[in-house]
């Protein structure tokens, strides 16, 4: 049991960068503005990550992590302002267990328009266990939702964010204008 | 559904569905006390208007007597602001309006602070409020899914059992023959689509994203404590029986986890995180386009 408990904390602590890595990974082409909501996000990660190493044993939570960024498809056509390269980005985990060799984990991220539009994980493990887990991992990773053309559904109504109110448009343009001088 | 009446109120665009049975004249009667009923709900909790009460209320200090309506959403709002250690407030007016959210819609922020504690400010007893110092007062959180409530039975108490009341998204829908409503769920990064589709029957479903309502590095909803908006959450949908509690629940999942409000309340709902990612109950009515 007690091991149990550990191997999921190495689980997690060991996944967990390897999100944060995957923004790492990508090639910011223009730094301000959108870097700093990137840098928001990286940084949230980040703290996520604390908690969850903290509640692991450090001794052995030997983590080494290597990245290849294969950057499969990168369908050129970006406009310059957003902060990342369209395309897919993979990056693979090694993290050690207690009795068995290290192993991997993959995870890919598919970047459109600076939107997360993909991400899907993959079981590398080859020790029985962490395969368990990995496959949990994976399965409850894939839960990521993708966007269908309105139009293209029967839908009597639509809900989301509201739509606001002329007042707040007009004064978000005045806004836009006065910071673009 | 025939008789579509759509209107601008409590800055939002409504909708609202009567049967085609319904003769137009009893329709225009409805509207009548609908629209007027508004009026009211605006001239008491608006704090975009100068002579509504909650303006006063962040002027002078004293016993308010709020319409006698205001009970169950005090009540709402005093609970979640329990279950949500503050998080969710309406003591948080001050700190939106701080943000550039203000009655001008400056849109520029100012210094910023986190609101006072509840028992600090003020005592409610049923629809009164002892206010201990002026405070501005902001009821988005579920004022308008109340709203939509107050108005759905006005429908209601017109003897006219099938009917859907949408305001911005949020609604409330009945139906005596049991008919599905399919409400689609805007996507986040792409307005033009939705990435799920809830099929309701005689429930209210609320929708909450920062993706319009936004400005600098603020959206609608700020965290109190932090004085930022949330943004590991992209939207969130919530299906109750009464739209004041889906509206309310909504803000409530972007500051605590579902299993702190599951026990407490009786609701279905669909939280989208950063990464597109999908946290839902396992009731949720619906379906999800997943990768």
């Amino acid at each position: 049991m007690q091991r149990t408990v550990q191997r999921v904390s190495i689980l997690v602590a060991a996944l967990l960068p390897v999100v944060v890595l995957g923004f790492y990974v990508l090639q910011p082409k223009t730094p301000p503005p959108e870097t700093a909501a990137s840098v928001v996000a990286v940084t949230q990660s980040s703290s996520t990550t604390k908690t969850a190493t903290s509640a692991t044993t450090p001794t052995t939570t030997q983590q080494t992590t290597k990245t290849t960024p294969s950057s499969a498809s990168t369908s050129a056509t970006t406009t310059p302002s957003y902060a990342y390269k369209d395309g897919t980005y993979s990056v693979t985990a090694t993290y050690r267990v207690p009795e068995a060799s290290a192993q991997k984990l993959g995870v890919s991220l598919t970047i459109v328009n600076d939107v997360i539009t993909g991400a899907a994980a993959t079981n590398m493990a080859t020790d029985q266990t962490s395969s368990m887990y990995q496959n949990a991992f994976v399965s409850g990773y894939k839960t990521s939702v993708v966007g269908k053309s309105i139009a293209s559904l029967q839908l009597g109504k639509v809900s989301g964010s509201s739509l606001t109110t002329a007042a707040f448009n007009d004064a978000l343009t005045a806004i836009r204008k006065e910071a673009a001088i | 559904m025939e008789h579509r009446q759509e209107f601008h109120a409590i800055g939002t665009h409504w909708c609202i569905d009567f049967p085609t049975t319904l003769d137009a004249y009893r329709v225009e009667f409805v509207m009548q006390r609908i629209h007027s009923r508004i009026d009211e709900f605006d001239k008491t909790y608006s704090r975009f208007r100068p002579d509504s009460i909650v303006t006063m209320m962040s002027k002078t200090t004293g016993r308010y007597e709020l319409p006698s309506d205001a009970a169950p959403m005090l009540a709402l709002y005093r609970r979640l602001y329990d279950l949500t250690d503050g998080a969710v407030t309406p003591l948080i007016g001050q700190t939106l309006s701080d943000a550039g959210y203000d009655a001008a819609y400056s849109l520029k922020t100012k210094s910023m602070s986190s609101p006072k504690r509840w028992d600090d400010v003020m005592r409610v007893e049923g629809s009164a409020i002892d206010l201990l110092e002026p405070v501005l007062l902001d009821f988005g959180a579920a004022g308008k899914g109340y709203l939509i409530d107050i108005v759905s039975e006005i429908i209601e108490s017109e003897g006219i059992d099938s009917y859907c009341v949408d305001a911005g998204g949020d609604m409330r829908y009945r139906s005596s023959a049991g008919e599905v409503l399919r409400v689609g769920l805007e996507d986040p990064s792409n307005v033009s689509q939705a990435i799920g589709v809830a099929s309701i029957v005689n429930k209210s479903i609320c929708g909450s994203a920062g993706n319009r309502r936004t400005w600098g590095a603020f959206t609608h909803i700020l965290d109190p404590k932090l004085l930022t908006s949330p943004r590991h959450i992209l939207a969130v949908w919530v299906i109750a029986d009464t739209t004041m509690l889906a509206d309310g629940l909504t803000t409530a999942l972007m500051f605590v986890d579902p299993e702190v409000l599951r026990p407490e309340f009786d609701f279905e709902f669909a939280i989208v995180h950063e990464d597109f990612s999908l946290t839902r109950s396992a009731g949720f009515p619906g379906e999800f386009f997943q990768s």
